[in-house]
């Protein structure tokens, strides 16, 4: 893979998770992020992909293995900093945007990590303008339309400068033009990535590498070129090739990575 | 209903700004946007006409008072209330003059409140009904509500609904005239424990997200069996509260896994400020008046 020749940002060596009901939903992943690429996991429904997001910033710990995340083990001392690291964001903006006004949903992080009152301001000012709901921040969560809540989820995230962000299928149930403004937000960001997700499109354009994991192991890593592009590889694992590439429109767009 | 006034973005108020700014690439614009949750200073969006909650949007003087102000009066008006032997017609006109006019002065639809707050009359009835049966040596039958000797009994009933109703309506001004946030914020910075806030903040965003996953349950199983009646109708429901239950619990581990994510360590951090002004002191000094004018009158 050519991902591992680089420094990783986050690498996984081996790392099986048994759930206390006797489940093995990983089987021994090996999966690198290098520094300034963005992966695609792709993988059916069940496939594990929930799960190892969940390893990423230590909310749940490998039965054996190891996860790595800047160079340093996730461990209980390490956690903390692994997680200003490392962005999730969960694919549920409903689980994400917990407080009563988005101001304070976006403040949350950067209050935790001990920012002072002026500082979260301005952090929070600018997250909003980047996801575009600056006007919004002192409406309830329930108040935003999906589509805003994604992107205010995004904006929880973001607020913190995490060096790398972990997106768990970002554009899932949103209409094309939440769709398209979700994929162009993303594509301004210019940072390392994750992007779990089923839509074979938003991987195509938003990603340099890809990754198909199925039954808890990955079957396939490399450039997306190579994997997004390899019908019979995809097609037996339930996923197919993104539009762009069946109809032969081969220029992938701006992608997530600088 | 009609839509309440709604107030989008006051240049002059505190919280919003029109400064001029520049993103990469794109000519300097200004627009408002605010920072922080400020009473009365809401650029609103959309209107909501029908849920409560949009009546905490509308503006007015006492919507613009701080949140621990209104709590804190609310109070000890109702400590008035209670602490008063069974109000007399003076005590009951002089009190429902004063909801009146605040309810007013909120520009709140009284009729939507006294429908709202006589929620509470179920409850206090009961109770209310039983105490003339005890009362002055009375019997515990029908009998005890007519005999002559239960005038003393049911002046007590009055004396309960009354008060709950009272206290009632001077509850759910505050809730209408607050909005949730502020209303929150002022109960933490008024002591109340963490634990009891934090519950109350889940409660408030999350009871939309319930009902609405209630609702597409209940579509579900009224479309497939919309004859289902008795035992298998009861059945059926008790399967969805315990589908309920278990989303519930999952979504809790999820939001708790979002918490950690952000460095979440146990206490939910504060943002709320905001200072007493003067019309803030007037009106508690007001409220305490009026408490001890109907609890020593």
């Amino acid at each position: 893979m050519e991902a591992r020749n680089r420094h990783g940002l986050i690498e996984l060596h081996g790392v099986t998770h048994r759930y206390p009901d006797g489940t093995e939903a990983l089987r021994g992943i090996d999966l690198t992020v290098a520094e300034g690429r963005s992966l695609a996991l792709l993988g059916p429904n069940g496939a594990g992909k929930s799960t190892l997001l969940l390893h990423l910033n230590g909310i749940l710990r490998p039965t054996t293995g190891s996860v790595r995340v800047d160079g340093a083990e996730v461990t209980s001392a390490t956690v903390r900093e692994v997680r200003r690291k490392v962005g999730l964001v969960f694919q549920d903006p409903d689980d994400q945007l917990f407080m009563t006004t988005l101001y304070e949903d976006v403040a949350f992080g950067p209050l935790n990590g001990g920012a002072t009152p002026d500082e979260v301001d301005r952090l929070v000012h600018t997250a909003l303008h980047e996801v575009g709901l600056a006007d919004a921040a002192s409406r309830p969560g329930h108040h935003l339309s999906f589509g805003q809540r994604k992107r205010a989820a995004l904006a929880t995230v973001l607020v913190m400068e995490p060096r790398v962000l972990v997106l768990d299928e970002p554009t899932a149930n949103l209409d094309p033009r939440s769709r398209r403004q979700m994929v162009a937000l993303l594509a301004s960001l210019g940072t390392t990535a994750l992007v779990a997700t089923h839509d074979m499109d938003v991987a195509w354009e938003l990603c340099t590498d890809a990754a198909v994991i199925d039954d808890g192991t990955i079957v396939a890593a490399g450039p997306k070129e190579r994997i997004l592009t390899d019908a019979a590889l995809l097609e037996a694992h339930g996923l197919e090739m993104p539009w762009a590439v069946r109809t032969g429109v081969a220029d992938a767009p701006a992608t997530i990575a600088p | 209903m009609s839509p309440r006034p709604h107030t989008h973005g006051d240049p002059g108020l505190p919280g919003v700004h029109r400064e001029e700014h520049r993103h990469a690439g794109q000519p300097a614009h200004r627009h408002p946007h605010h920072h922080r949750a400020e009473t009365g200073t809401v650029p609103h969006e959309h209107a909501h006409p029908t849920s409560f909650e949009s009546l905490t949007y509308t503006v007015s003087p006492i919507h613009a008072l701080d949140a621990r102000t209104k709590i804190v009066g609310a109070t000890v008006l109702i400590l008035g209330v209670v602490l008063t032997p069974p109000l007399r017609l003076a005590e009951a006109l002089l009190l429902a003059a004063l909801l009146a006019a605040l309810t007013a002065t909120a520009r709140l639809p009284v009729g939507r409140l006294v429908t709202r707050s006589a929620a509470v009359l179920p409850f206090a009835g009961t109770i209310a009904l039983l105490a003339p049966l005890g009362a002055d040596g009375g019997s515990w039958n029908i009998g005890g509500l007519m005999s002559a000797w239960a005038g003393g009994g049911l002046l007590i009933t009055w004396g309960i609904l009354s008060k709950a109703w009272f206290s009632a309506f001077c509850m759910l001004l505050v809730a209408a005239s607050t909005r949730r946030a502020d209303l929150l914020g002022a109960l933490r910075r008024l002591k109340v424990p963490e634990v009891f806030v934090m519950l109350l903040s889940f409660i408030t965003r999350y009871v939309g997200v319930l009902g609405e996953q209630l609702r597409s349950l209940r579509t579900a199983m009224v479309s497939r069996a919309p004859t289902l009646r008795g035992r298998a109708l009861l059945r059926s429901l008790g399967s969805i509260a315990g589908n309920l239950f278990v989303r519930s619990y999952e979504r809790g581990e999820r939001i708790h896994a979002a918490m950690v994510s952000r460095g979440y360590t146990g206490t939910l951090p504060i943002t709320t400020r905001g200072r007493l002004r003067s019309a803030d002191i007037l009106f508690m000094a007001m409220a305490a008046l009026s408490a001890f004018a109907i609890a020593l009158y």
